[in-house]
């Protein structure tokens, strides 16, 4: 991802929207958490493909943690290869 | 729950635990009932908890609803009856402590074994579910669920305990209302959504996988022991998990202890290089408009995955396995063609639809069940007035497959519990299991 421009957590959150949380209100902020709006574990996993095949993102086992897919700024980092 | 709203179609995943109930009732005449049991300090009382014994089927008319079906390949549905009497609760206390109870038991394991063998078992349905409280120490004592796995799964149990908490602490506090869940799709609809599903299940069966049981229906005595980890264990155990993956892995991980678990009785016995077939149950649970998850029914996605003798080289890999086969669900969208399958299938009366499963798999229905509840009640501390010591589930299960691993979490500690019909796994292969699962979990 380093000869792009980094994703933004509001494309993130766009993309959570339209793949697994399409309720999920308007002004939806980057710190918001997905899980207390409705995401679980099945979710995460189709996040991950959709990751995968919108912005090339590979995502690792051990990458997988409730930390990284907490909110759009955390995921967006992980998309970025910017992850705590 | 509304008033108004007295009928509730039985769901997809219900459809395959009433063919399962049916087949376990064939075998023992015993329905698909298990126990789950919280472990809390302090006193019990009396006086509230049988208020909400009462107060439960007055808010939950579900607990006293009878399954009905209308034609034989009708969708079979709940039908919810005027009968709001009080859910079934016996006090007992432990012998050799103090107490008000007229009820004095030998020890509170002989009791689970009473409920799960049927000395003193009575039979759930309506209601669906019963109550024993034991007192087990001057400031300790324990409730034990009887619960029927045709209205409730493990998850729904959870969030029955955390609202009886939620009332206990407000009799007023509003119940969950159960969503109606229905499908407009007509039958033929469902079978061409289906076909992924056919095809992959066909596959499935072309594997000689087998199961405790040998693909055989029989009947056995109800088994079950579990280990629960220290908090210091249960850290140790992340830090091993850690290493393999992410905290989102965890029903792979536990799915694929599983494996090696019925992996090593397999061992024991002389077979080797099987496949083993992985039901891989996800909870999808539909909220209401409150935004409470719905307390009962069973609400899974099925995903069915293979793990050949390779796959199970160590718990990493086998983890990895079958992470890898569900994102490939996924990419083929299959748990979009189960759901179908299931719906059409939950039309199906019980013996017809396992016979056409078992026709295709050798008699068998997969290699064993697991499940990963996760932490207990959403993380809840507390219960009626005391704080939570454990929580421990119990499964019972027929046979094809005989025998089953299931995992929960409770105050920072892991429990692995083994359920299984002595027909099928011998105390000693009981024992390999738990071998397995701590060397898999501890590194010993």
């Amino acid at each position: 991802m380093s000869a792009t421009a980094d994703i933004s957590p509001n494309t993130i959150i766009e993309l959570v929207r339209e793949t697994v949380l399409p309720d999920l209100p308007a002004d939806f902020g980057a710190e918001a958490d997905f899980f207390e709006s409705g995401l679980d574990s099945m979710g995460v996993m189709q996040l991950v493909m959709f990751l995968e095949e919108r912005f090339s993102k590979k995502v690792e086992p051990t990458e997988l943690s409730r930390a990284n897919f907490r909110n759009g700024s955390t995921l967006a980092a992980l998309v970025n290869g910017k992850a705590a | 729950m509304s008033t108004a709203t007295s009928q509730f179609p039985i769901t997809g995943t219900d459809g395959f635990v009433v063919a399962l109930d049916h087949l376990s009732r064939a075998a023992d005449g015993r329905g698909l009932d298990a126990l789950s049991q919280l472990d809390v300090t302090g006193q019990p009382d009396e006086s509230r908890l049988r208020w909400l014994a009462a107060e439960l089927p007055k808010r939950m008319p579900l607990l006293h609803a009878t399954l009905r079906k209308d034609g034989l390949f009708a969708v079979p549905y709940w039908e919810c009856s005027n009968d709001a009497s009080p859910i079934p609760i016996e006090f007992h206390r432990v012998r050799g402590v103090d107490g008000p109870e007229a009820s004095e038991i030998e020890s509170i394991s002989e009791l689970r074994t009473q409920r799960m063998q049927g000395h003193r078992r009575i039979s759930l349905g309506p209601p669906h579910i019963r109550f024993d409280v034991v007192r087990t120490g001057g400031q300790s004592w324990s409730i034990v669920m009887n619960w029927s796995h045709l209205l409730l799964d493990g998850t729904g149990v959870e969030l029955l305990f955390k609202h009886m908490n939620e009332l206990w602490l407000d009799p007023q506090a509003v119940s969950p209302q159960q969503p109606v869940i229905t499908d407009e799709r007509p039958w033929w609809k469902l079978f061409q959504e289906s076909e992924a599903c056919g095809r992959h299940l066909i596959t499935l069966g072309a594997e000689p996988f087998v199961s405790a049981s040998k693909g055989r229906l029989v009947a056995g005595r109800r088994c079950c022991f579990w280990e629960t980890f220290s908090p210091e264990e249960t850290a140790k155990i992340k830090v091993t998990l850690g290493k393999i993956g992410g905290d989102m892995m965890r029903t792979f991980f536990y799915a694929a202890l599983a494996a090696r678990c019925h992996q090593a009785v397999f061992h024991s016995r002389g077979q080797h290089k099987l496949s083993y077939a992985v039901p891989m149950p996800v909870q999808q649970r539909p909220k209401d408009a409150n935004g409470k998850a719905a307390v009962f029914q069973n609400h899974m996605a099925m995903f069915f995955f293979i793990l050949k003798e390779s796959d199970l080289a160590d718990l990493g890999t086998a983890s990895k396995a079958l992470m890898k086969q569900h994102m490939e669900h996924l990419k083929l969208k299959r748990h979009l063609s189960f759901d179908a399958m299931q719906l059409l299938m939950r039309r199906m009366p019980g013996k017809l639809m396992l016979d056409m499963v078992r026709l295709g798999q050798h008699g068998e229905i997969a290699s064993f069940y697991h499940a990963y509840t996760g932490s207990f009640g959403e993380g809840m501390t507390t219960f009626c007035g005391g704080e939570i010591v454990n929580a421990i589930h119990m499964p019972t299960l027929c046979a094809p497959p005989g025998s089953g691993l299931f995992v929960s979490e409770c105050r920072d500690q892991l429990t692995v519990t083994a359920s299984y019909l002595d027909s099928c796994l011998s105390d000693s292969e009981a024992d390999l299991m738990r071998e397995r699962w701590r060397s898999d979990l501890l590194g010993e």
